[in-house]
């Protein structure tokens, strides 16, 4: 059975069949996830985030050229929109985190669950990282969320960018180098 | 997607050095935080994303415009309106939205435009704004009878009757005695005392008579005692042509003038 390239869905959907969308969602839904959490944090936060970046991206399927993955797209919209929304609930996530410990070891997979206090740890240094990372400026921000949480190559953020690959090293260079200078008070993990 | 790529040092690029040898803490770092990942329900995610999708309109630009081209302009039109609306909010490239908007806004003009002709016309029909020249000659209708009758009681009187208009010149000649004024009055038409004189004789015409109820009504009870002595009021002028015809039967003008 053949899989339907994404523009040729893309194509149904824009013809008027929005059930055809569906494809798309259930084929890139988990990375849209996993990266929304990767800056989040919290599950439930992050399928909010990956609801809205499905929807915002069904309004806007007009404008997708199709020059790129659909998925590299997707992720664009999801790292976007996961950034803003960690902005907006920057200071209530401190707070959360230090008066809701279960919050913080529930987020933890499993497998690491039974060494507490390496959980813990690990936490801790996660919502620094996660900090860190949130504290960048535009466009360092955005191509190191690309990397590292969205899962995309540099040639792919290049193309989704519009940028040169080597402005594209550079940017991520800079933007590495000023985590590591907002994370080297605390200690890294 | 296979997972996080591996982060090597050459997609740094430039050379090696203290700097960079940082930035891959802070690379591993991140790699760290993207590997603690729980599993998520990627099916009840579709679900939610897709009631979600249900009432959105199309994403093709003028997409509002499908529900006219399904259900006819009748039945989709209100449907076309709401997801031109719901089109014109944010979140929407902007070309979407511009042509969203405009077509609210046609649609608006478009209701207000037919809702003030038809308030117009109703209000019209309904002689709102029709003028008041209608009511007003109601009014007129309604005084005039009060007087015409009266001229119209004696027909030789409505001859003379435009002889009392020269009554304010009798009243310029009562300068001598006010007394002679009331005989002119009495007289209507008459604007000389003599008249008066030939009233009290019987032998003068009738008109004499008629004359005391054409000028006017309200001076019509006292001038009409004043002559005949037969009493009654402006009404009674009447009884002062029957009593013309008592003494009319010495002449004959008298009786013509009782009929």
């Amino acid at each position: 059975m053949d899989v339907p390239d994404d523009l040729d869905v893309v194509r149904t959907v824009l013809a008027g069949d929005r059930e055809a969308f569906r494809v798309l969602v259930d084929r890139e839904s988990v990375a849209v996830v996993r990266a929304c959490y990767r800056i989040l944090g919290d599950m439930p936060e992050a399928e909010d985030v990956a609801q809205e970046t499905f929807v915002t991206a069904y309004r806007s399927l007009a404008t997708w050229r199709g020059d790129g993955p659909f998925g590299a797209w997707l992720a664009r919209i999801a790292v976007r929109l996961a950034v803003r929304q960690a902005g907006r609930r920057k200071s209530v996530a401190w707070v959360r985190s230090v008066s809701a410990p279960t919050d913080v070891l529930a987020a933890i997979p499993a497998g690491v669950r039974t060494q507490p206090e390496q959980a813990a740890l690990r936490a801790e240094s996660a919502t620094a990282t996660r900090r860190a990372l949130a504290g960048l400026s535009e466009p360092y921000r955005e191509v190191v969320a690309l990397r590292f949480f969205g899962e995309r190559s540099l040639e792919e953020i290049a193309t989704l960018t519009g940028r040169p690959l080597g402005t594209v090293k550079t940017h991520l260079r800079r933007g590495l180098i000023r985590m590591r200078e907002t994370l080297e008070p605390g200690g890294m993990a | 997607m296979s997972g996080p790529f591996l982060f090597g040092a050459d997609e740094l690029g430039g050379p090696d050095g203290p700097q960079v040898r940082g930035a891959l803490e802070a690379a591993r770092a991140l790699e760290q935080v993207a590997q603690d990942v729980p599993a998520s329900n990627p099916t009840a995610l579709s679900d939610r994303v897709m009631a979600a999708l249900a009432d959105e309109p199309s994403p093709v630009a003028g997409g509002f415009l499908l529900p006219l081209r399904r259900n006819g302009i009748l039945r989709g039109f209100a449907e076309s309106v709401r997801q031109a609306w719901v089109s014109s909010g944010r979140g929407r490239p902007a070309f979407a939205r511009a042509m969203a908007l405009a077509y609210v806004l046609v649609v608006a003009l478009a209701g207000v435009s037919l809702a003030g002709a038809a308030t117009f016309g109703a209000a019209g029909a309904l002689g709102v704004f029709a003028p008041r020249a209608t009511v007003a000659p109601s009014t007129d209708t309604t005084t005039t009878p009060e007087i015409k009758p009266l001229p119209e009681e004696s027909d030789e009187a409505s001859d003379e009757s435009a002889e009392p208009s020269e009554a304010p010149e009798a009243t310029e000649a009562p300068e001598a005695s006010p007394e002679e004024s009331e005989g002119t009055d009495h007289n209507g038409g008459g604007s000389e005392p003599e008249a008066s004189d030939d009233h009290g004789d019987n032998s003068g015409s009738g008109g004499g008579g008629d004359d005391g109820a054409g000028p006017g009504e309200t001076d019509g009870p006292d001038a009409t005692d004043d002559h005949s002595g037969s009493g009654g009021g402006g009404p009674a002028e009447t009884d002062d042509h029957s009593g013309s015809d008592d003494g009319g039967s010495g002449s004959g003008s008298g009786g013509g003038s009782g009929d």
